[in-house]
């Protein structure tokens, strides 16, 4: 006896139901046709628009006491390898208390760093440090920083007839950090530069008696722009190098900025290079506060 | 009844076809729809930061940084804030290139105009500055664009200025 078969008007059900599956399935590859010509399926691109450091700093700003006193500044044993380690050499100051070595802070994976800290200090230095205007961590008036500045020319340059020594006296800054160096790599010589350096600090000293000098290492650049050869990490190396010993010989603070900004195989890490392997993202001016504000204990 | 459920099934997917194909353009890297939309709306609707949009779309910049009205002194002297109406400006905020973008909508076409003089001078001083410093960058600021349109000002120094211009004066017509 043939089974039988469930027609309904006139057509298998089987069939129906056939037919529900294909609609529902072109339904749904149609659906899903319109999402990913519209873009809603794909992945949203990086976007090259950095976030400014205020928004991570209100994230991750823990209080920190801004009362005025004497900085203490903290002395580690590094060695001369990469390593994240601050180094940092003691302080020369002119007033009549002492500073104390104490344990170098722990490094963290959470940069903080309050802005009022830094509100009254003056930061010198090339392209690098005007991104620090760019992308409005600091006002104008509290940077001079211009490209192609280097530690010859910063101490004759002028700007709208400012000069760093000039703006620094009518600043009188609490402290001032200066990081040049990167712009005469390539051309001037490390020992020029370094002497240079010296001299603008004593510059510096009789403009501002009373202002706290702090020498920052360059930064290192990326492995992409060291082969290029323009600016080198020998390069980078060797200055700094001639740096720290200056900042030794004239009791000035020496930062080391450059290993905070390394990988694990010395290069500028790209979690804070820009593009060019030589400029700062804003993560690296976020880390840069964060390493200089731990490093002056008050 | 089940040939007309089958039948009514099949026509609903056959709308929704021809719906999907209505718009079939692809996505671009990194567009939005404030893009197309203000590509599509006519000048008077488009907002300075949907003429921006369009552009960094097409044309991006480094570390864009947009930048505050109380903050274009600081990047074009002699600039009568008061006059400007709208405003978009973004510049790289690393420093690391000379890159930068403007679209700015003033009050009247006086003003429009002297911004313009504004602009054009920043063009000139920064190519004094990037010429010792990074020669290669200077294209970017050799055929930099500084241009009115009406009570409209766009200043223009990218890596593709020509395209820049054109995706602008698409939307300022």
């Amino acid at each position: 006896m043939a089974a039988k078969k469930h027609r309904v008007d006139g057509i298998s059900l089987s069939i129906v139901i056939l037919n529900i599956l294909i609609v529902a399935v072109l339904i749904t590859l149609v659906v899903l046709i319109y999402l990913y010509m519209t873009g809603k399926l794909e992945d949203t691109n990086v976007s090259n628009l950095d976030q400014p450091a205020s928004s991570a700093a209100a994230i991750t700003t823990t209080p920190v006491s801004t009362v005025i006193a004497e900085p203490e500044i903290e002395t580690s044993e590094t060695s001369e390898t990469d390593t994240p380690d601050a180094e940092i050499a003691d302080e020369s100051t002119e007033t009549e208390e002492s500073t104390e070595e104490t344990t170098a802070p722990e490094p963290t994976e959470l940069d903080t760093y309050d802005p009022a800290f830094f509100e009254n200090d003056l930061f010198i230095g090339d392209s690098i440090y005007t991104g620090l205007v760019g992308y409005e961590y600091f006002p104008a008036k509290n940077v001079f920083a211009q490209i192609g500045l280097n530690p010859e020319s910063v101490r004759t340059k002028s700007y709208d007839g400012i000069t760093a020594v000039s703006k620094a006296k009518d600043m009188q800054p609490k402290r001032i950090f200066i990081m040049l160096g990167s712009n005469g790599l390539a051309y001037m010589g490390n020992t020029h530069m370094a002497e240079q350096m010296r001299q603008f600090t004593k510059e510096l000293r009789e403009a501002c008696p009373d202002s706290y000098i702090y020498v920052v290492s360059i930064p290192p650049v990326t492995k992409d722009h060291d082969a290029l050869g323009q600016e080198t990490m020998v390069m980078v190396n060797g200055y700094n190098k001639l740096l720290r010993t200056m900042c030794e010989e004239e009791s000035i603070v020496y930062l080391d900025l450059c290993s905070q900004l390394q990988d694990s195989s010395g290069y500028f890490s790209d979690k804070y290079a820009e593009a060019d392997g030589l400029h700062f993202l804003g993560t690296a001016y976020v880390h840069m506060l964060s390493f200089f504000q731990k490093s002056i204990q008050l | 009844m089940k040939k007309k459920i089958v039948s009514i099934m099949l026509l609903c997917a056959l709308v929704c076809s021809a719906a999907a194909c209505g718009d079939n353009k692809p996505a671009q890297s990194g567009s939005t729809t404030t893009t197309t939309a203000a590509s599509e709306a006519p000048a008077s609707a488009a907002s300075a930061a949907d003429i921006t949009a369009a552009v960094l779309a097409e044309v991006p910049i480094n570390s864009a940084k947009d930048k505050d009205k109380d903050k274009l002194p600081d990047y074009f002297d002699g600039l009568d804030l008061d006059s400007i109406e709208d405003h978009s400006f973004y510049v790289c905020g690393s420093g690391a290139y000379p890159d930068e973008l403007g679209v700015f909508r003033f009050k009247d076409e006086d003003s429009a105009a002297a911004a313009k003089s504004a602009a054009e001078k920043r063009i000139k001083d920064q190519l004094n500055d990037w010429s010792d410093y990074r020669p290669d960058e200077c294209y970017k600021l050799e055929d930099a664009v500084a241009e009115n349109s009406g009570v409209w000002l766009f200043y223009i120094v990218t890596s593709d200025n020509a395209k820049a211009k054109e995706i602008v004066k698409g939307i300022i017509k």
